[in-house]
C-alpha cells in the first residue's frame, strides 16, 4: 500500500525552526543539507519532515506539500490520470519510475517517490535485510 | 519516540477528495459512516494508510482558506513537550473543552499549527462529547 511518508514546511529561518523540532520532539536529521543549501531534513523514525529553505521568498510560510511512497510510481500515475484527465503531472523528476509531482483535485501538491524520502527505512528496509 | 502520524487538508468538497485518495493510493477510512459536525452540512473523512492518519476536513465557503492546514504528532509525554514548548513560547493555548480528537493544538515558531495527542489519531477517542461522538 502507498505510504505518507513526508510532510515539507516552507520557512524563512531553517535552522531555528529544524532547532524547535529537535528540542521539542527529539526528531533527529536524516540526511545532511546539500552544499549552499539551507534545507533541513529530519525524522521521527519512520515519516521525514523537511523543513524547506523558503527562496527569496518565493512561498508562504507553512505546510507546502507531503510525500506518499509507492511501489511502483508509473502506475500510480496512470491510475491518478484517469481519476483527474487533463490535469498533468506538475513535473516528473529524474526519471518517471522514481519519482513524480502531481496535486490532488484540489491542487494540494503530492511528491510521489518510489524509494521513499528517508535515506535509511528504518522498519521494512531492515526487516527486508535480515531476510536476505 | 514522538511520531508523526496526522496530517488534516481542508475543502469544500470532502467527499470528492476522500475519493480520491482512496482511490488514488488505496487509503481506507478509519472509521466509516461519520456524521457531520456540528453545523455543517458536509461530513469529514478521516483516512489512513495503516500508519498515518490524512484528515479531509470539511471546510465552508468564505470560512478558511482551502489547502494544507495542519499536521500532528503523537506524543510520549504530553506534560514534557508542553514544558519544552514553553522554552520556545511563553503561552501554550489549550483547547477549548468541545473540541474533540486531539487533546491540544499548539504552534511552531513559524505559526504552523500542530495537533498533540498521547492517545493518537487512528483509534479516535473524542475527549468530550461532540457532535461527531453522535
Amino acid at each position: 500500500m502507498a505510504q505518507i511518508r513526508h510532510i515539507a514546511l516552507s520557512s524563512d529561518d531553517t535552522e531555528k525552526l529544524a532547532r524547535f523540532y529537535t528540542e521539542v520532539f527529539g526528531f533527529r536529521q536524516s540526511r545532511p543539507t546539500p552544499e549552499g543549501r539551507k534545507t533541513i531534513y529530519l525524522t521521527d523514525g519512520h515519516v521525514e519532515l523537511t523543513i524547506l529553505e523558503n527562496l527569496n521568498q518565493q512561498n508562504s510560510n507553512g505546510l507546502h506539500h507531503f510525500g506518499v511512497q509507492t511501489d511502483d510510481v508509473p502506475t500510480t500515475v496512470n491510475r491518478i490520470e484517469k481519476i483527474q484527465p487533463g490535469r498533468p503531472l506538475i513535473k516528473s523528476g529524474s526519471s518517471l519510475q522514481e519519482d513524480a509531482w502531481l496535486s490532488d483535485p484540489s491542487g494540494n501538491h503530492i511528491y510521489l517517490s518510489a524509494k521513499g524520502t528517508l535515506d535509511y527505512q528504518p522498519v521494512e528496509k531492515y526487516a527486508d535485510r535480515k531476510k536476505k | 519516540m514522538n511520531q508523526l502520524r496526522h496530517l488534516a487538508i481542508r475543502t469544500e468538497e470532502p467527499e470528492k477528495l476522500a475519493g480520491f485518495y482512496i482511490e488514488a493510493f488505496g487509503f481506507r477510512e478509519v472509521r466509516e459512516g461519520w456524521p457531520p459536525a456540528h453545523g455543517q452540512e458536509t461530513r469529514s473523512f478521516h483516512l489512513t494508510d495503516g500508519y498515518f492518519e490524512i484528515a479531509i476536513l470539511a471546510n465552508r465557503p468564505n470560512q478558511s482558506p482551502n489547502g494544507l492546514y495542519h499536521f500532528g504528532i503523537k506524543v510520549d509525554d504530553m506534560d514534557e513537550t508542553v514544558r519544552r514548548l514553553k522554552n520556545f513560547q511563553k503561552h501554550v493555548q489549550r483547547r477549548p473543552d468541545d473540541t474533540s480528537f486531539a487533546e491540544l493544538r499548539v504552534s511552531d515558531i513559524d505559526g504552523n499549527l500542530i495537533d498533540l495527542s498521547v492517545h493518537g489519531f487512528l483509534d479516535y477517542k473524542p475527549l468530550k462529547s461532540g457532535e461527531e461522538e453522535k
